[in-house]
């Protein structure tokens, strides 16, 4: 069964151009789905649309056949925002990590049997207790992920989760999300994170889907990159001997 | 979590907020010089009962500085019968009589507040607010103001380093710029207040399904029932000094 479907969603504020226009997208049970395209190109408002934050103008939003209205809580969507700081907002990263579960109305030993769940998944055992402040960058990721894991969500949506960390904190980001078993829809521009983690791969732009399609043709697609404002990852250029002959004879 | 069970406060947010409303009515009633040292003693002895009274006596000091105001400044404005006069400047009795009580009286409260109420964590004191009959949106407000405050402090620290580091002027020549950094920070906070108020409503917040607060415990009963004999006594006292 199909677990997202946008259907000709258009999103705009009052008086102004559409954000987000004609998209058409659908997702199932377990799906990993990378999203790219340049600045303002309308990621964050798609998250916001699916998680019920934002109201299309036209179209609809359904979760499993059902749609999702502006402002209804949906516990089955987890959106990680782009900041952390925009996220956490209690001072201690358990009173955090619970808030979800607790807002779930759930019993006392299960909020605590899913927050122990969460935090070692995300690798914060023991951080319990740390004030949020004192966190650093990509512990304050992964508590905004282990905050969505919580929930139990089937669909997470991550907008840009590996920005402003450092390459141990990015790999081991990456690990944890290739490890869950949820559907997700990651923005990033680290288009070498998407390849690792996403089989697909949809090109936003002007708030159009320009592209979608298997993550290696999309992004190895170097005219339609390049048209949309990105570059083939490093991983997917093709090797270049001159390159090559020339930098070993300069080792030489 | 046994950890941070273990160290839970003992009594429940809803029992402390309903003491401090108490004790602050009672001690803002109070209309004598002679019954502050006993509003003062009260004080005392919460900010000692609450086992950390050095970080109280910091965080005092805002309403130390709001108080000596008061006491400084009502004093030379208030009044008509004179006390003294230093040089062209007279000091009234009766604006030294409302400067001593006020001061006196804010700082019997402000300090009994913080003594009771910090060992609670925001989110449970809001949700003692809600237990206690307060509206949801004063609460949630309440909660945002927490968040909203502590952003600003911080947007505010970033903005003058950033300008000190880039050869800005202090002291009191620079105000208006640091009026500009207070009101672009409002902007920027307002900005992060909405989107913590979204990842908030994400997970639930407000949606209803929260398990409701848990009835007030016995020890929660005889802390309420003992803090309002102590109210009531300093409102008999308050009316008849």
């Amino acid at each position: 069964m199909t677990l997202l479907e946008l259907e000709q969603v258009e999103v705009g504020w009052p008086g102004q151009g559409a954000v987000l226009s004609g998209l058409t997208l659908a997702l199932g049970q377990g799906a990993r789905v990378g999203v790219v395209g340049p600045n303002g190109a309308g990621k964050t408002s798609l998250f916001h649309t699916i998680a019920g934050i934002l109201a299309p103008r036209q179209g609809q939003v359904r979760l499993r056949g059902q749609p999702v209205r502006q402002g209804q809580f949906v516990p089955d969507v987890a959106l990680v925002f782009q900041q952390a700081d925009d996220q956490l907002f209690c001072p201690t990263l358990i009173e955090d990590v619970s808030f979800g579960a607790r807002n779930l109305g759930l019993p006392a030993p299960e909020i605590a049997a899913r927050v122990a769940e969460a935090l070692h998944a995300c690798g914060l055992t023991g951080l319990e207790d740390r004030p949020i402040t004192q966190l650093s960058g990509g512990e304050k990721r992964r508590a905004c992920i282990a905050g969505a894991l919580v929930m139990q969500p089937d669909l997470m949506l991550l907008d840009e989760p590996s920005a402003a960390l450092d390459l141990r904190s990015r790999r081991r980001l990456i690990r944890l999300l290739a490890g869950m078993e949820h559907a997700m829809l990651i923005a990033s521009h680290d288009l070498e994170l998407l390849l690792d983690l996403c089989p697909r791969v949809i090109v936003l732009d002007a708030g159009r889907i320009c592209a979608d399609g298997p993550a290696h043709e999309v992004l190895g697609n170097a005219a339609l990159m390049d048209a949309h404002g990105q570059e083939v990852p490093h991983s997917l250029t093709p090797h270049n001997p001159a390159c090559h002959q020339h930098r070993l004879r300069a080792k030489i | 979590m046994p950890e941070r069970a273990r160290r839970a406060p003992a009594l429940s947010a809803r029992a402390r907020l309903a003491v401090v409303f108490g004790l602050a009515f009672a001690f803002a009633s109070v209309q004598s010089l002679a019954a502050l040292p006993a509003l003062w003693l009260i004080a005392g002895v919460s900010v000692l009962a609450s086992g950390r009274p050095w970080q109280i006596l910091v965080r005092l000091r805002g309403a130390a500085v709001l108080a000596a105001g008061f006491a400084l400044v009502l004093p030379l404005i208030a009044g008509e019968v004179v006390l003294a006069h230093l040089g062209p400047i007279a000091l009234y009795q009766e604006g030294a009589l409302a400067g001593a009580l006020i001061a006196g009286r804010l700082l019997a409260i402000v300090a009994m507040t913080l003594a009771i109420l910090s060992p609670v964590a925001p989110f449970d004191l809001v949700a003692g607010m809600r237990g206690l009959g307060v509206p949801t949106l004063m609460a949630d407000l309440a909660l945002l103001t927490l968040r909203y405050m502590d952003e600003v402090a911080a947007q505010l620290a970033r903005a003058r380093l950033a300008r000190r580091l880039r050869g800005g002027t202090t002291g009191w020549r620079a105000l208006p710029d640091h009026a500009l950094l207070l009101a672009t920070s409002l902007i920027r906070a307002q900005a992060r207040s909405e989107q913590l108020w979204a990842a908030m409503r994400l997970r639930g917040y407000g949606a209803g399904l929260a398990a409701p607060a848990a009835t007030l415990s016995a020890r929660d009963w005889a802390f309420v029932t003992g803090a309002g004999g102590l109210a009531l006594a300093v409102i008999w006292m308050g009316r008849s000094l």
